[in-house]
């Protein structure tokens, strides 16, 4: 049977059974459903039932003597038929797993420029690799020695597809290879292990998010962007992304960024900057949800966030300079714990 | 008492790092005046100096371990204290006592 939580934010659903009451099944699913006594007394899992039937298991349950019509504890009712529920709560999921890193092999599935200097890929992986939003892999080929660390764009609890963003710098090994095959590198077997990294997200931290990136540091912040879209967060609370490139012409993902803005009705303002130039006319018109300025990304930042950072919690990535920077503002100007402050350093 | 600088050199509100006697030390001129500490963080011995400071609380650039630099206890993240100096500024020059 099927169980249907319409929250606040997001639309559940996950299987029942009637031997199981729809809060243990939902929990089950990994689903951070609202109770705490799980018993029947406390009556913070109370749902009103809009469709189905539904077995209840206690009515004398001493927290249903207030509840209103149709409105039942989720921990008391089993379902007899696929059910619906309304709540007023804001559900989440949990990210209902361990990140422990692992090894596997994989291949390149995927490779596409996304500007002149910058190419997204994707990796197919022999095993699934757990991860949470914001973390890295390393990614290893024969052809060039040494690991290197890539942040997923996307999140999937369980991925068998990782994608990522890859920067062609000067004089490095990986990803000149990458660059100088170009498509050929479809088909390629590469050594991948992980997941690393402590900038993650999850639902629970129950904070405004602040992501603050320059260029290719922007990688995993779009699966911290997606994991927290997904789950309805900016119905909850504010997400302020600034991102950072030197001209309107190495812009990447601002399509990405437009439909998230477009989704997230005004919770989630999103800024690019550019340090080297104005915004062209073209980028502005193209992507009308966004926020366009010239200038240093931490700059920019420290201006559009002064007297913002209430129960905030930032996400860094980038050249250091700009990440140094930018931890500076968030401890002098936005007062932030270091705690609230979330890179991981590759330098 | 050893001879550190000129309380010139360090402007109100910013930190500095010099060489006394072959270790570093951190002159720190804050809301309440001059104070002294190690230069070096006791967590991975980077320099203090490129540190972050607000007039009141230090912070490591490298792990933002924090400490109040009235006192030298551990804030936030930090996992213990900085070792702080005694100082004295005297005719426009700041001295400081490193313990043996």
């Amino acid at each position: 049977m099927k169980i249907t939580i319409d929250a606040k934010n997001k639309t559940w659903s996950f299987p029942g059974t009637a031997q199981e009451s729809c809060l243990q099944s939902g929990l089950a699913a990994g689903i951070n459903m609202p109770y705490e006594c799980a018993t029947g007394t406390c009556g913070s899992c109370q749902a009103r039932l809009v469709e189905g039937e539904v077995e209840d298991c206690w009515p004398e349950a001493p927290a249903r003597e207030k509840l209103g019509e149709n409105v039942r504890l989720l921990c008391q009712c089993n379902p007899k038929t696929d059910c619906t529920f309304e709540t007023n709560n804001i559900v989440y999921d949990y990210d209902n797993f361990t990140v422990t890193p692992k090894r596997t092999t994989g291949k390149i599935t995927h490779f596409e420029l996304l500007t002149a200097d910058v190419a997204e890929i994707k990796v197919s992986v022999d095993k699934v690799i757990h991860y949470h939003s914001g973390q890295f892999v390393t990614l290893e080929c024969k052809e060039v020695p040494g690991a290197r660390a890539y942040s997923m764009t996307n999140f999937d609890a369980a991925a068998e597809e990782l994608s990522f963003v890859i920067k062609r710098k000067p004089g490095g090994g990986w990803s000149n290879w990458l660059f100088e095959y170009g498509a050929g590198v479809v088909g390629k077997k590469l050594r991948v292990h992980g997941a690393f990294g402590k900038a993650v997200f999850t639902p629970d931290i129950g904070k405004n998010l602040l992501i603050i990136a320059g260029g290719s540091g922007i990688a995993g912040m779009m699966a911290i962007l997606s994991r927290a879209a997904e789950t309805g967060y900016f119905k909850q609370y504010r997400g302020d992304v600034f991102f950072g490139v030197r001209r309107p012409e190495d812009g990447f993902f601002l399509k990405t960024f437009q439909e998230l803005a477009a989704r997230n009705e005004g919770k989630l303002s999103i800024t690019v900057a550019f340090s080297d130039a104005e915004a062209t006319e073209y980028v502005r018109k193209r992507y009308p949800e966004l926020q366009f300025e010239t200038g240093f990304i931490h700059e920019v930042a420290a201006e559009k966030m002064d007297g913002r950072y209430k129960n905030v919690r930032a996400y860094l990535a980038g050249p250091p300079p700009a990440v140094e920077a930018a931890q500076r503002i968030l401890i002098i100007q936005g007062k932030l714990a270091p705690a609230d402050i979330r890179l991981d350093k590759f330098n | 008492m050893k001879y550190v600088c000129e309380a010139t050199d360090v402007a109100e509100g910013k930190i500095k790092g010099f060489d006394v006697d072959g270790e570093r030390v951190l002159i720190i001129n804050g809301d309440n005046g001059f104070r002294a500490s190690t230069g070096v963080c006791p967590h991975q011995e980077v320099l203090l100096e490129e540190g972050l400071f607000d007039g009141c609380v230090l912070t490591c650039h490298s792990h933002l371990w924090q400490w109040d630099v009235e006192t030298g206890d551990a804030q936030g993240l930090a996992e213990g204290p900085l070792e702080m100096y005694q100082t004295k500024v005297e005719d426009g020059k700041v001295y400081i006592t490193i313990p043996k």
